[in-house]
């Protein structure tokens, strides 16, 4: 039976496109993409698609991909009615609490707001911390926010921090640590159960050799 | 205002409802065959009710409003709470174990614009007043159910919650910690459930029990598997009636299409031993799922083990072929000879399907069409 992967575009696609290389996939049709959206693998019975990041949980979700490659950003905000298998331990950042240095989070005695781009990842770490908060959505830098006064932090994601400190903020705390995750609709483990095993156990192999690697 | 159906809801019209009327008839057939009895409950019951049904609600998964009394009412969430209901109150006298069956709309709030219904018909059974050895005849029902349905490729994967829980009472503080992990492995978050299980510094024989049960899916060698790893004696328990169950399937010539999820975690406070699902190719969630709710009716007073489940005809409508339609009579006849035309129809109706039009000719015409 063939298997459908939503492949994340963007930073995530070639690392895991490199990985399944490693054990003899043939990516040649995403690697060279035209105006193709469903890219057949030339080696084995699988078929590609690059979707974006909140897609690929949506696909998955619905059994339209069997499995999908998404960072974990983007499952920690959205819903989870997947198996989430695999840690690829690529595409490697931070979910962080940040703020200008003289701005004090954890004792102003006004109500805090916080800007970010994922309104639930920044609900559930202040409700870990028994805080009520006002959460603000920003579509765009989240960095300018906090700059220009509309709100006192920000949750976001940082991978070096160095966008953070060219616009003075400094990081308060490490809500999460993020990676690419494999993951796996749940009737197609059970209905697809020896092809899903085959490409997670490849991949797997992959995630071992990229950490001997290291 | 723009006029248009709920979120969540949707009309269904034509090809749609004959595919799923004909999909209906075909496992309430099984349920008959099997003597359940259908019973139809109101669509709302009070709030009340399911907060005494679980520990653990979704409220905002339901839909509320109140009664003239003030009181909170909710359109109901499943069939099996108004059953275990009605069968606390208005059986007390009758012969156990009660068989009863069911085909109605069922009511949960989902995520906006995620492509998942709020209304979706719930057609399933539940036999009240029976232990554990009622799990054979449930099973046996579920694979007549999915057989019924007559899909390409199926399975039904059968579990055991006490193998989890069982192992979670001797080894995690408190019912917190339970929960998390129960949830960690029915999810198959294996990188978190790794991270949880070293903070909870289990010692190692149990912590690779905890890693592995996600992975414990696929055919009866799953049970070898889960009997390796098992750490205690009630866990061998779990896993002999389970392969009891099988070999009674295999001597029945059903074990074919059954598999094994020792992972699968559901609602962990509600069922109490046996859980089962149903897959078919094509459709991304499970079509068929039950289990047994031992404690559930005791919440309504009585005290009676109980085992069920219920199949979602509403995924399966895109799987299947609406069964040809019948072929009819159409007469076509001019206005001033309306009653002669009604005459010639009543007569045909005893053998079918009968079409009136009306058209601008003299003669009434009687013609066979598709």
């Amino acid at each position: 039976m063939s298997l459908r992967i939503a492949l994340t575009k963007g930073r995530l696609e070639d690392k895991t496109l490199t990985m399944l290389e490693k054990s003899g996939y043939g990516t040649e049709n995403v690697r060279s993409k035209g105006r193709a959206l469903v890219l057949p693998d030339t080696a084995k019975d699988i078929e590609y698609v690059l979707v974006k990041s909140n897609d690929c949980i949506t696909y998955v979700e619905h059994g339209a991909c069997d499995m999908g490659v998404v960072g974990k950003d983007t499952l920690m905000e959205g819903s989870s009615d997947y198996f989430e298998m695999l840690d690829l331990k690529t595409g490697e950042c931070d979910f962080i609490l940040a703020a200008l240095p003289e701005a004090d989070l954890f004792s102003q005695n006004s109500r805090v707001r916080i800007g970010t781009k994922y309104p639930n990842v920044a609900r559930e770490y202040f409700a870990r911390r028994n805080m009520d908060v006002e959460i603000i959505k920003i579509d765009g830098s989240v960095e300018l926010s906090p700059l220009i006064g509309l709100v006192d932090g920000i949750v976001d994601i940082t991978e070096t921090g160095s966008t953070l400190k060219a616009n003075g903020l400094v990081i308060l705390d490490y809500v999460a640590h993020i990676s690419a995750r494999v993951i796996v609709n749940k009737a197609s483990l059970k209905m697809k159960k020896q092809e899903v095993m085959q490409v997670l156990g490849d991949l797997r192999k992959a995630v071992m050799e990229n950490a001997e690697g290291n | 205002m723009e006029i248009r159906t709920p979120q969540g809801t949707r009309d269904l019209t034509g090809q749609d409802v004959i595919k799923k009327r004909s999909l209906e008839k075909k496992v309430q057939d099984v349920f008959e065959r099997y003597c359940f009895e259908e019973v139809m409950t109101p669509a709302f019951e009070y709030y009340q009710t399911y907060n005494a049904a679980f520990s653990s609600l979704e409220d905002r998964a339901m839909v509320k409003f109140f009664d003239e009394m003030g009181d909170i009412l909710t359109l109901r969430m499943d069939m099996t709470v108004p059953i275990a209901r009605l069968a606390a109150q208005q059986f007390q006298n009758a012969p156990l174990p009660l068989r009863f069956s069911y085909s109605s709309s069922v009511y949960k709030v989902k995520k906006s614009f995620a492509g998942k219904m709020n209304e979706v018909t719930d057609t399933g059974v539940e036999l009240i007043g029976l232990n554990e050895i009622g799990d054979l005849e449930i099973l046996c029902c579920a694979v007549d159910t999915l057989k019924a349905l007559e899909m390409e490729d199926y399975t039904l994967e059968l579990g055991d919650v006490n193998f989890f829980g069982r192992a979670a009472k001797k080894v995690f503080a408190n019912e917190e910690d339970m929960e998390r992990a129960a949830d960690l492995i029915d999810r198959k978050s294996m990188v978190e459930l790794e991270e949880f299980l070293q903070e909870k510094q289990l010692d190692p024989k149990a912590a690779a029990f905890f890693m592995e049960l996600p992975l414990l899916n696929g055919g009866a060698e799953v049970l070898k598997k889960a009997r390796q790893i098992s750490f205690d004696p009630s866990l061998d328990e779990v896993i002999d009636r389970l392969e009891h169950l099988y070999s009674a399937m295999e001597e029945l010539g059903d074990s074919e299409v059954i598999t094994f999820d020792l992972g699968a975690l559901p609602h962990i406070h509600y069922y109490t031993g046996l859980i089962f699902a149903g897959f078919v190719k094509g459709v991304g969630s499970s079509v068929l799922s039950g289990g047994r709710y031992d404690s559930l009716l005791s919440r309504f007073g009585r005290d009676l083990p109980a085992v069920g489940f219920s199949v979602k005809l509403d995924y399966l409508l895109d799987q299947v072929q609406a069964p040809k339609k019948t072929t009819r009579t159409r007469i076509l006849y001019p206005e001033n000879r309306a009653v002669e035309a009604f005459a010639a129809a009543k007569e045909a109706r005893v053998k079918g399907p009968v079409e009136m039009v009306v058209w601008d000719r003299e003669e009434i015409v009687e013609e066979n069409c598709i």
